[in-house]
C-alpha cells in the first residue's frame, strides 16, 4: 500500500484547514457537459464535496438532479457526448479527471469500486460468477489463477454467502436478486479500493432485502475503513447508513452537512419540502406536504435559484441571482438567500 | 365507523395458478420408463379471503411475487380465478362473462403501476380519457363528453388546454395524474391502484398520494391500494393486508398492525422498514433465515415455516385458517391460534 502513503496535492483555495492526512476524495467545482446537436446543457453545474478515510456520504436527489452523473464522473464514466468540462477531483493525490483512459482503467475497480442499480444488468449472464471474479482480480493483480480463486471465494465469505466454492460455478439466474447484489458487492471488493461508489444498490429490491445488504455493505465499509459514496433517492436509508449527506437539485448541491443535523434540521426549502413529503413525518396529519411543481429540465433551467418557482418562500433576489454556498457555524453548507448565518 | 359500513367487495379463497408447462411436447417427463404428463403451476394466489367496506382504504403489501398484484387483476377479472368467489355488492363476478361485466367495469376501475407503460402513445390526452366514458356511455353527446373530461382533469390538477398533448409530453408525475384521471372519468365507486406511486420521485409521491385523498373524499372512493412501500401504507389505508407467496398472512387495521404485529412475517417486514432519522447501526431487526421459497414449489403446511424463527412441527404439516381477532382484523398463524405467539 506504498501508493496511499504518497504526499497528497492540496488545493489552497478550497481546501484550507482541513486535516489532509485522512482526505480520500476531494471534488472540486466539478461540471459535467452534455454536447447535443440540440445545444450544451450541464448536468453537472459545479458540485464540490469532499471525504475522508472511512467515511460514508450520501448523495440524495430526485431523478435528473445529476447525482448519478456526479458519481459516474469521479471514475469517469461519462461517455459522449457527455464530458468533465470544468473542474478537478483529486484521489489519492492525482486529479483523476485529468487522467488518460489506461492510467483511469487501472483506478476503476482496484482502488475505487462502483456497485450498479440492477445487479442483473452489471453481471453478465452468460459466464460463471467465477469467471467474472477471477478475471477482474487477473485484470488488477499479478498472481495465478489459484490465488485469484481464494480471493474469490474469501470475498463471497464476506458478503455472507453460503458454500462459496459451489457459487463460483453457477451463473448469474441461479440467483436471486438480493443475492446478485451480494455477487456484485464481492466483486467490488476483490482489489480492497479504498472508495466504493454504490449508486441506488437497493432499489430494485425489497425492503427485508434492503435492509440486510444496507447492514452488509455497512458493516464492510466500516471494518475496512473503506469511504462509501451512496447514491439514492431515499433520505431513509441514507440517514440511517452515512455519517454526511449532500443534498443535490438541477444539477447543484443544495445543502450538504453532517447527516443527523440536516434531517433533524433542514435548512434549504427543498431539503426540507424533501423531507416533509415523506408520510412517515407526518404524523396524525392526513394531508401530505406536497412540493409544487416539478423539477425544471437542465435545458432550460430557471434564471436565480433553480429552485425558486417551485419554492413558498421565493423572494425577489431569488429569481435574480443564484445564491452562493455558505458554512453554518454547526457544519452544514446551505446555498439558499434566506439561510441567515 | 368502518365496521359497520356496508360491505362492498367479499373475496372467498380466491385461487389463481398460472399453468407455465408449455405445449405438449413441454410437459411430457418419462418416469420409470414410461411417459407421463406433468404440469408446472405458479401459485400465485392460494385461497385469499378478505372482505373490503365501502368508503375504506385496504392496502395489500408484500414482497416482489407474493401476488398481490395478481389478486388485484384477479379481482377485477383481468385474470379469470381459478378458484374461489368474489362478490360485489354481493353478486357474484367472477363467473361473468366479458359482456356480462360491463356494467362492474364501470363501477371498479385500476391505476397501473408504469405510467410510461399504461396510456397509449398513440392518443392524445384527450382521446385516452374520452374513450372510457363513450364506450360505457354510449347516449352522451360530444359536447357532454367533453364536458365530463374537462372537469375531472381540473380535478386532478391538469389544465384542461393540455388535452390535445400526447402522453410524452409529460412528465411522469402527470402521467400518473393521467391514468388517475382516465379511472375516474368514468366516476366509479372502488379503484384498485396497483403501486400507482412507485416509479415517482418523492416529491411527486406526495402530490399524487394528496391526490388520491382529495378524489376518495370527494366521490366517496373505496381503494384496494397495492403497494411495498410501507410508510406509504401506514399513511393512506384504513387496513392493510399482508401477503407472503400468495397467502394472506394477516388484516388488520393500520394502527393495530403497526403498534402490535402479530404475525411473525408482520413483525419481520415491519421491522426492516428504514426510519428517517434512526440513525446508523443495525436496530433491533428482525433477521430472516433462507430465501423465499418460489411459487413454484409451495411449502408444506404454513407457507413462512421455513423462515420462521418460531415454526414447529405443526407448522411443517398444516396449512393455518385465518384466526378472527376482532371484526377487522384476522391473523393466519398457528402460533397465534394455539396461543403461544
Amino acid at each position: 500500500m506504498t501508493r496511499l502513503e504518497q504526499p497528497i496535492a492540496v488545493c489552497r483555495t478550497c481546501c484550507e484547514g482541513y486535516e489532509f492526512v485522512n482526505r480520500l476524495l476531494d471534488v472540486n467545482n466539478l461540471e459535467v457537459t452534455f454536447a447535443k446537436r440540440a445545444g450544451k446543457f450541464q448536468a453537472v453545474r459545479g458540485v464540490s464535496f469532499s471525504l475522508d478515510k472511512g467515511e460514508h456520504l450520501g448523495l440524495v436527489g430526485e431523478s435528473g438532479a445529476g447525482k448519478s452523473i456526479t458519481g459516474f464522473s469521479i471514475i469517469n464514466l461519462i461517455s459522449k457526448p457527455g464530458y468533465i468540462s470544468k473542474g478537478n477531483i483529486l484521489f489519492e493525490g492525482r486529479d483523476l479527471a485529468k487522467l488518460s483512459l489506461e492510467e483511469m482503467r487501472r483506478i476503476r475497480g482496484d482502488r475505487i469500486a462502483m456497485i450498479f442499480q440492477d445487479p442483473m444488468m452489471t453481471l453478465n449472464p452468460v459466464l460463471t460468477i467465477g469467471t467474472q471474479m477471477i478475471e477482474t482480480v487477473l485484470a488488477h493483480r499479478r498472481v495465478s489463477r489459484a490465488e485469484a480463486r481464494d480471493i474469490s471465494v474469501e470475498r463471497i465469505n464476506r458478503v455472507r454467502i453460503s458454500s462459496p466454492e459451489r457459487r463460483l460455478k453457477q451463473y448469474p439466474h441461479e440467483f436471486s436478486g438480493g443475492m446478485r447484489q451480494r455477487i456484485v458487492i464481492a466483486i467490488s471488493l476483490l482489489t480492497d479500493p479504498a472508495l466504493i461508489i454504490a449508486d441506488e444498490p437497493t432499489t430494485a429490491l425489497d425492503v427485508t432485502i434492503q435492509a440486510e445488504i444496507m447492514e452488509l455493505l455497512l458493516d464492510l465499509c466500516t471494518s475496512r475503513q473503506m469511504g462509501l459514496v451512496l447514491i439514492t433517492h431515499d433520505l431513509a436509508v441514507v440517514s440511517q447508513i452515512t455519517q454526511r449527506i449532500a443534498v443535490m437539485y438541477a444539477g447543484l448541491i443544495v445543502e450538504t452537512g453532517p447527516t443527523a443535523e440536516v434531517i433533524a434540521t433542514p435548512r434549504h426549502p427543498y431539503t426540507r419540502g424533501l423531507i416533509n413529503a415523506l408520510p412517515q413525518t407526518r404524523h396524525g396529519e392526513k394531508r401530505l406536504r406536497q412540493i409544487p411543481g416539478v423539477m425544471p429540465g437542465l435545458r432550460n433551467l430557471p434564471a436565480g435559484c433553480a429552485f425558486h418557482p417551485r419554492c413558498e418562500q421565493c423572494r425577489d433576489i431569488c429569481i435574480t441571482t443564484q445564491p452562493e454556498r455558505r458554512t453554518l457555524a454547526c457544519g452544514v453548507q446551505v446555498a439558499c438567500h434566506l439561510v441567515e448565518e | 365507523m368502518l365496521a359497520d359500513a356496508p360491505v362492498l367487495l367479499q373475496c372467498r379463497e380466491v385461487v389463481k395458478h398460472f399453468d407455465i408447462s408449455g405445449g405438449f411436447l413441454d410437459q411430457l417427463r418419462f418416469q420409470a420408463g414410461r411417459p407421463r404428463r406433468v404440469r408446472t403451476l405458479v401459485r400465485a394466489v392460494n385461497g385469499v379471503s378478505f372482505d373490503v367496506r365501502q368508503g375504506e382504504t385496504l392496502s395489500v403489501v408484500g414482497e416482489s411475487g407474493c401476488g398481490k398484484s395478481t389478486l388485484a387483476r384477479t379481482i377485477l377479472n383481468l385474470y379469470p380465478a381459478d378458484g374461489g368467489e368474489i362478490r360485489y355488492r354481493n353478486q357474484r363476478i367472477d363467473n361473468l362473462s366479458p359482456k356480462a361485466m360491463l356494467p362492474y367495469r364501470v363501477k371498479m376501475q385500476m391505476v397501473f403501476q408504469d405510467p410510461y407503460a399504461s396510456l397509449n402513445p398513440r392518443m392524445t390526452v384527450s382521446r385516452i380519457l374520452e374513450e372510457p366514458v363513450c364506450y360505457h356511455h354510449p347516449g352522451l353527446s360530444r359536447a357532454e363528453v367533453r364536458e365530463r373530461v374537462a372537469q375531472v382533469m381540473c380535478q386532478v390538477g391538469m389544465d384542461p388546454t393540455w388535452a390535445d398533448n400526447f402522453p410524452h409530453e409529460f412528465s411522469g408525475g402527470q402521467r400518473q395524474r393521467i391514468s388517475i384521471a382516465r379511472a375516474l372519468v368514468v366516476d366509479p365507486e372502488f379503484i384498485v391502484a396497483d403501486e400507482p406511486i412507485s416509479a415517482l420521485d418523492v416529491s411527486i409521491q406526495a402530490q399524487i398520494l394528496n391526490l388520491l385523498m382529495d378524489a376518495q373524499e370527494t366521490r366517496n372512493l373505496t381503494y384496494l391500494f397495492i403497494s411495498h412501500d410501507l410508510s406509504v401504507v401506514e399513511h393512506i389505508s384504513d387496513r392493510v393486508a399482508v401477503m407472503y407467496l400468495g397467502s394472506l398472512c394477516e388484516l388488520a387495521p393500520v394502527e393495530q398492525l403497526f403498534a402490535a404485529p402479530r404475525h411473525p412475517y408482520t413483525r419481520a417486514l415491519l421491522s426492516a422498514i428504514p426510519r428517517l432519522g434512526a440513525g446508523p447501526g443495525p436496530k433491533d431487526r428482525i433477521r430472516l433465515s433462507g430465501e423465499l421459497p418460489s411459487p413454484l414449489h409451495l411449502p408444506s403446511g404454513c407457507v413462512f415455516h421455513g423462515r420462521c424463527p418460531h415454526a414447529r412441527a405443526r407448522c411443517r404439516q398444516e396449512i393455518p385458517k385465518p384466526v378472527q381477532l376482532s371484526a377487522t382484523a384476522q391473523v393466519s398463524c398457528l402460533g397465534v391460534e394455539e396461543g403461544w405467539l
